[in-house]
């Protein structure tokens, strides 16, 4: 069985020259070998190891996606160490319940401003902080810091110490310990098994044959397990290259210079590049918005076929492949997905629109479900999978379940339990089956839905069952649209809380020569509110179109005064709308919007200002 | 307190233009490694003050002395290459030429090889191109302007392109910075970023920051030492808290701002 350790020794020993990270520091894109990465494992294990980091110990892993913070990781797993990612933007009491949870005792940071976030958390269980970047910190001598240079101090890499440690690590060891993603309230601690992240990130790369040659993205939080599964685990075992941003803002900039061949991303960020490509075509000339619409039509209506599972007339296959390569190579090329061969989406559920756009493009996009406890992925589509209903069929060795309606699964990739904390753990594991709270229902092809969270779903007033997600879901189709809260539970009627995405509807805006000063007063404009009325509109005719149920349609809707901000707690660390914290912090809006009133002014905590938002009717008074 | 701890003695400056008098017998002395700010209603002097210290006015009387040599007479460039630069009240960046442009330009002075090897690109001029790439790539990532470093500056938002102008005034590495009025106009959000970077700038290059400001808060937030004029003439000189209690000063600025 192979341990992370294994693995990093298999892929130095067998393409020594091999470009395992690629990481952009000053404008340069800066390059780590499989060999170097084996030698700076070797010495910052050496490094730790002197410091009494052994079997067991937790390592805090704290700062952006770079090759030091991989290193780490691989140090850390060499030596049987768990590590516990922590993202950039953690700080005050959620990043010290997060230190004391998992019981920290070291911390390898990269700069000032996290090594601040640790000092004036309140924690008192970190021993050592190992900082590698010393700008800022000259007035920082303290006893609880060391700098990252003077821990390898006269160390050399040693292929004996490493090969000393291969014979004592397991697969069982914990590599880490990660919060899921507390969507609905108190986040908990899990542990991974090394073993559990490399047969998930095995089933993975065997499906579409990831190997060495490939190139993917590390962008993601290090706090998100997809981060771990999808850039850490997937490099480790297929021996592919992985690419880390220069920074937050470089993101698209830096997938354009790479051209990933496999990249994974939560449906945000292919909403992104839709309404991005979107906006762009907002902004163009007549002719070029009228061609680029055109070939657009064309490609979709040849998905719509692929969709409905009946072959594409040849004239429309005709067509769309001409629109494929007159109008989409370039699209493509444009967002730097020319090359991208395997193109995956998870975490919250991507709006259909916006899924068969992809797939439209050229681009092999694919579904997985997974979450925290399963190691990031349980299931992934196949490439015949043309509907985003379904998330597919199982990984490799992964069981599902439907007991009540509720997601149950079990296989190599579900988690070891909830750290030091057995009821919990008895909870969430019954009887080797762990339980995802998710709704959802198993199709004749083996091929999981999932219908979103138990916990959001309810009954509304009289008794007719509610789900947020559906309407959710049609409304994120919108490029207009950036996150949508949709309320009912106990209620006579849905009602939504709709977040608009400020640079799609600033161009709209402009086209119209509107005037506004900024996003609130934007947002606050009697055409942008005609806008989201349509938007609605829209989906309540999708819904009645699917469900049949005028129940569940949308009735009243409030557009916000900002987006939701994960720095006010409002979104996870992959920008899942926490609606617990939503729910809770706008409950007089909510109540608002079902009294009847017209307006609602409250004072916003983000910025201390006072905001009204106009609430009104979907349906128009007439 | 010793001499050379001062970086910059202003005595007995006056500067009149025709009849106007527009400095009237001002002195003062910022201290190495300090913030200093000075404030004043409109048409106090500040700006003029500014540019008095790094030789664009010549005063009829007085001397300015920078890092222990007077330079009242000097001009511009000279004052520079002594390492004193400066930001502008109104944007002066080359509006055409990309970020990146625009913060190696700020190199220029440092700058050894002949117009003949930077031709060819050869020897000291390819050696510079390189350091003076490393330094606006280093002042890129220390002002987090990554993801616009290939956009040209008229593009961008007005308290992006002030943050350029800083770039491009650091990348110099002078001990001093001149700032005249970095916060006019910007928001609350790009004022709270600009103060941070000020505060950043002093601490993690010891550079000495002289600024004129009309935003009181920022003023009083980040300065160790604030110098207050009010229609040419000195009313305050301390410690924010100092100034902040001095009823002239009450009397002149802060009594009538809001």
């Amino acid at each position: 069985m192979d341990t992370f350790l294994s693995l990093l020794l298999a892929q130095a020993e067998s393409r020594p020259n091999g470009v395992a990270i690629r990481s952009k520091q000053l404008g340069i894109w800066d390059v780590t070998t499989w060999a170097q990465l084996r030698d700076r494992a070797s010495m910052l294990a050496q490094g730790l190891s002197r410091r009494g980091i052994g079997k067991g110990s937790k390592i805090g892993v704290f700062g952006p996606n770079s090759t030091d913070m991989y290193s780490a990781y691989a140090a850390a797993h060499g030596l049987g160490a768990t590590a516990v990612p922590i993202g950039t933007s953690t700080y005050g009491d959620e990043l010290r319940q997060l230190v004391h949870g998992a019981d920290v005792e070291f911390v390898v940071a990269v700069e000032q401003q996290h090594v601040d976030a640790l000092l004036e958390c309140g924690q008192t269980c970190v021993r050592e902080i190992i900082y590698i970047n010393d700008r800022g910190m000259a007035g920082y001598e303290r006893q609880e810091m060391v700098k990252l240079e003077a821990v390898l101090d006269g160390i050399e890499p040693s292929a004996e110490h490493l090969a000393e440690l291969q014979g004592q690590g397991s697969p069982e060891d914990v590599a880490a310990i990660m919060a899921t993603s507390g969507t609905g309230g108190q986040a908990q601690l899990i542990e991974l098994a090394q073993g559990s992240l490399i047969a998930t990130a095995r089933s993975v790369a065997g499906r579409k044959g990831i190997t060495a040659r490939d190139d993917l993205m590390a962008y993601l939080p290090l706090a998100s397990v997809s981060d771990m599964l999808f850039a850490y685990a997937l490099t480790m075992v297929s021996g592919c290259s992985m690419n880390c941003p220069e920074s937050d803002d470089t993101v698209l900039e830096n997938i354009q210079e790479i051209g990933p061949s496999i990249l994974y991303g939560p449906s945000y960020v292919y909403k992104y590049i839709y309404a991005h490509a979107a906006n762009r075509v907002e902004g163009a000339t007549d002719m070029d918005a009228r061609l680029y619409n055109r070939a657009l039509r064309t490609v979709m209506k040849a998905v719509q076929y692929r969709v409905a599972g009946k072959a594409v007339p040849p004239v429309t296959w005709l067509r769309s492949k001409v629109a494929l390569l007159t109008t989409f190579a370039p699209v493509r090329n444009v967002y730097g997905l020319s090359r991208v061969r395997l193109a995956l989406c998870g975490g919250e559920a991507i709006p259909p629109k916006v899924f068969q756009f992809f797939r439209a493009i050229g681009i092999e996009l694919r579904e997985t479900y997974g979450l925290a406890e399963g190691c990031g992925c349980v299931t992934l589509q196949a490439d015949t999978d043309w509907n985003s209903d379904s998330v597919g069929q199982p990984i490799d060795g992964t069981e599902l379940r439907i007991d009540g309606g509720e997601v149950w699964f079990r296989g190599p990739g579900q988690m070891r339990g909830i750290y030091k904390n057995p009821e919990a753990t008895a909870e969430r594991i019954r009887d080797g089956w762990v339980r995802t709270y998710d709704k959802g229902e198993i199709d004749a092809e083996g091929r999981l839905h999932v219908h979103g969270q138990i916990a959001r779903m309810g009954r509304l007033r009289d008794g007719s069952p509610f789900e947020p997600d559906p309407a959710e879901r049609h409304l994120h189709s919108s490029e207009y649209v950036k996150q949508a809260l949709v309320v009912g539970d106990g209620r006579d009627y849905l009602t939504a809380i709709v977040a608009i995405d400020g640079t799609v509807c600033r161009t709209w805006a402009d086209r119209r020569n509107l005037r506004y000063t900024g996003y609130a007063d934007l947002a606050a404009h009697s055409e942008l509110r005609e806008l989201v009325r349509a938007c609605l509109e829209g989906v309540n005719a999708q819904l009645a179109k699917e469900a049949g149920e005028s129940g569940l349609q949308v009735r009243r809707f409030a557009i916000m005064n900002r987006e939701f901000m994960a720095s006010s707690g409002e979104l996870t660390a992959t920008r899942k709308l926490r609606w617990g914290v939503i729910a809770e912090r706008h409950r007089e809006l909510v109540e608002a919007l079902y009294n009847g009133a017209m307006e609602y002014t409250y004072t916003d905590a983000a910025d201390g200002r006072p905001y009204t938002l106009l609430l009104d009717d979907v349906a128009r008074a007439d | 307190m010793a001499d050379d701890d001062q970086i910059l003695r202003i005595e007995d400056i006056t500067l009149s233009f025709g009849g106007v008098v527009a400095l009237d017998g001002i002195s003062f002395n910022v201290k190495q490694g300090e913030i200093c700010a000075v404030i004043g209603p409109n048409g106090a002097g500040k700006s003029s003050m500014l540019n008095v210290i790094n030789g664009v006015y010549i005063p009829q009387k007085g001397r300015v002395i920078f890092k222990g040599q007077e330079c009242t007479r000097m001009r511009p460039r000279q004052i520079a290459q002594m390492g004193m630069a400066r930001t502008f009240q109104n944007i002066a960046l080359f509006q055409g030429m990309t970020v990146l442009e625009n913060i190696m330009t700020g190199r220029n002075l440092k700058i050894r090889s002949t117009w003949f090897e930077q031709g060819l690109n050869i020897g000291r001029a390819r050696r510079e191109e390189v350091e003076n790439r490393r330094a606006a790539e280093e002042m890129i990532e220390f002002l987090h302007l990554q993801g616009i470093r290939k956009t040209p500056v008229s593009k961008l938002p007005y308290g992006l392109q002030k943050r350029v102008e800083l770039a491009r005034a650091l990348v110099a590495e002078p001990s001093m910075l001149l700032q005249d009025e970095p916060m006019t106009g910007m928001n609350l959000e790009e004022k709270k970023d600009m103060s941070c970077f000020a505060l950043e700038v002093n601490r993690e290059f010891g550079t000495t920051i002289v600024l004129i400001e009309h935003d009181m808060s920022v003023v009083m937030d980040i300065s160790d030492h604030v110098v207050v004029l009010d229609y040419g003439e000195k009313i305050g000189d301390g410690t924010p808290d100092e100034v902040k209690s001095n009823q002239k000063v009450i009397d002149a600025y802060l009594g009538v701002s809001h």
